[in-house]
């Protein structure tokens, strides 16, 4: 799991964690809300005709301190709630007058109307209500680390799964040669291949059908090249015929065999690109220092044996 | 989710809200003879001296004789004081002579006063002159009265003042008020120009002694009140005692000038000062 993904994966849970539990608690608040508004009316109905109200008709000033007394009475009763009163009058109040966390309820009794003004509190991200987020941020981390760890798991059986028949297997690369479309490849990657012309490709299978059954053999630029090697490469060269890729009498491999070496040396290079320990076995050895012609110098493939080469369309 | 979902409907708080009794109206407490199911009913318009007083009666070795508790109720609004004069439940009222009398209750009930408050004086009162009793002088003026009808200074003596001079009060701009403090309020704010109250000493601070009119002499003091249907004066002695102590404890001057009416001595109660000076 990539890092971006990671970060992903825990802001989608976390995100969707909170905006359920914060509709949940809209969703509780403003129902408890309602209930209580009625609690809160039923016990200031009840107490109403013990509450000195001022009354139009009876030119009654009513008495504000007992009223304000009464509703801080009540208010003690309220703190858990979100709601409070405050204010309780038998006049008419405009909505004007009102705060935005203010509403007002009517009592209708015989003697007129009797206001309750309420205020709410709709503060959804309380001290307990963080904690809450908090909690889910703990548990967005840990579920996305455990998703991680099943991922990883999962793509680490897989690869297992993908390792394994090779490694039960070994199966070490393999040079292909096909005669009837002139290519070399090897086994990993059978798409990659490179074509050579008759004679290198010839030469090549000759060297390599020489040196598996001579693997002491020097082979030198001075000398000439061994008749048997020139006897295989004919071989092939009339194999070739066979299939039909010529009709031009055979070369001669003692000519430019430097050019023809050097043919099936950029061949091997780009077949083997990736694999470059590979060319330890399969390609004829360069003169390093010592120049091409120096006696010391041999192009014969020493390691062939440990190779695996194998030959379509013999 | 359906966790987080669970989360918030939990956390929210939508427990039944429980009042207890909001408006209280009375105290009771019992006397150390708990097994006596006799009540001593005490009435009077302060929650304070309802409390102190039932304390103090519920304490005395008197009362403890015959009641096993006391009750005392404060009246929360005017019509209160009236239902408990008028149908005599009280055992011990203060009450004002005037409402005692609208009753009959002294001859009904054979309520006796105990203990008296000095008598006293109407006033109108203004903050920027002497007001002057006539017709002209309070047709353009703001008026402050007590909403409550009970009241003499206040309310009943001001408006037989305007009745006097020939004025159709639905002429006036009155202002009710709840309480003479609230009347005094109302002057010193300027939203009245006159107000109809009794004088007290520190009155001084916030208005002129100059500026006041009397409107009528000696108002018969508030008065406390024992329901005598027996002869028990060993209670009405008990009872004027502790009247007596505690108006010395009152803040205000008015309410520490008490007149006992009985002479206890020797185990015997003699009525001392006749009802003569209404």
């Amino acid at each position: 799991m990539s890092r971006r993904k990671f970060l992903l994966t825990f802001s989608c849970i976390f995100l969707i964690l909170s905006f359920v539990f914060y509709i949940s608690v809209v969703n509780k608040t403003e129902r408890a809300t309602k209930q209580q508004k009625a609690q809160i009316e039923k016990q200031i109905a009840l107490d109403l005709t013990l509450l000195d109200l001022p009354n139009e008709l009876y030119k009654h000033a009513g008495n504000k301190e007992a009223v304000v007394a009464y509703i801080d009475s009540l208010n003690s009763y309220l703190k858990t709630s979100n709601l409070k009163v405050d204010n309780i009058t038998s006049g008419l109040i405009s909505e004007n007058e009102l705060k935005k966390t203010q509403f007002t309820s009517r009592l209708a009794t015989s003697e007129g109307p009797v206001i309750i003004v309420f205020s709410i509190n709709e503060h959804y991200f309380t001290p307990k209500n963080k904690m809450f987020f908090l909690f889910f941020l703990l548990i967005s981390l840990f579920v996305t680390v455990w998703l991680k760890v099943v991922e990883s798991k999962k793509s680490s059986v897989n690869l297992n799964k993908s390792i394994n028949p090779v490694a039960s297997t070994p199966m070490p690369l393999a040079l292909i040669i096909d005669l009837r479309n002139k290519t070399l490849s090897h086994s990993y990657d059978k798409e990659q291949s490179v074509q050579l012309a008759n004679k290198p490709l010839c030469f090549y299978l000759a060297l390599v059908e020489y040196c598996s059954a001579n693997s002491e053999v020097t082979l030198n630029h001075n000398k000439n090249v061994p008749d048997e090697l020139i006897e295989l490469a004919n071989k092939y060269f009339y194999r070739l015929t066979e299939l039909g890729h010529t009709i031009r009498k055979r070369p001669n491999f003692n000519n430019s065999l430097e050019k023809t070496l050097s043919e099936i040396r950029a061949g091997l290079d780009e077949v083997l690109n990736e694999y470059p320990e590979e060319k330890e076995i399969y390609y004829p050895p360069k003169a390093y220092g010592e120049g091409s012609r120096s006696r010391l110098h041999s192009y014969g493939l020493i390691n062939i044996a440990k190779g695996n080469i194998e030959i379509i369309g013999k | 989710m359906v966790f987080a979902w669970m989360c918030g409907q939990l956390i929210v708080n939508d427990d039944e809200l429980v009042f207890p009794i909001l408006i209280e109206t009375s105290t009771v407490c019992s006397t150390s003879a708990t097994a006596n199911d006799n009540e001593l009913i005490v009435f009077t318009p302060s929650k304070n001296i309802a409390t102190e007083l039932s304390q103090k009666l519920c304490d005395d070795s008197v009362v403890a004789k015959q009641y096993g508790s006391v009750i005392g109720y404060w009246g929360y609004k005017t019509s209160d004081s009236l239902e408990f004069v008028g149908k005599g439940i009280a055992d011990l009222i203060l009450a004002k002579n005037n409402i005692m009398t609208a009753f009959k209750a002294e001859s009904t009930y054979n309520y006796m006063p105990v203990v008296g408050f000095s008598d006293y004086t109407a006033f109108f009162i203004s903050s920027k002159e002497k007001p002057i009793i006539s017709k002209s002088y309070f047709l353009d003026k703001k008026i402050g009265l007590l909403d409550y009808p009970t009241s003499r200074s206040g309310h009943i003596l001001p408006k037989q003042v305007f009745k006097d001079l020939a004025i159709n009060i639905a002429n006036l701009n009155i202002t009710y008020a709840s309480s003479h403090n609230e009347l005094r309020d109302l002057l010193a704010n300027g939203k009245v120009d006159i107000i109809a109250s009794f004088w007290k000493e520190s009155d001084k601070d916030r208005f002129s002694k100059n500026y006041i009119t009397p409107l009528s002499n000696n108002i018969t003091g508030t008065r406390w009140y024992l329901k005598m249907q027996q002869n028990n004066t060993d209670l009405l002695c008990s009872v004027q005692n502790h009247l007596m102590n505690m108006s010395k404890g009152q803040a205000l001057h008015y309410y520490q000038n008490v007149t006992a009416f009985w002479l206890c001595e020797n185990n015997t109660a003699v009525f001392k000062v006749g009802e003569n000076n209404e």
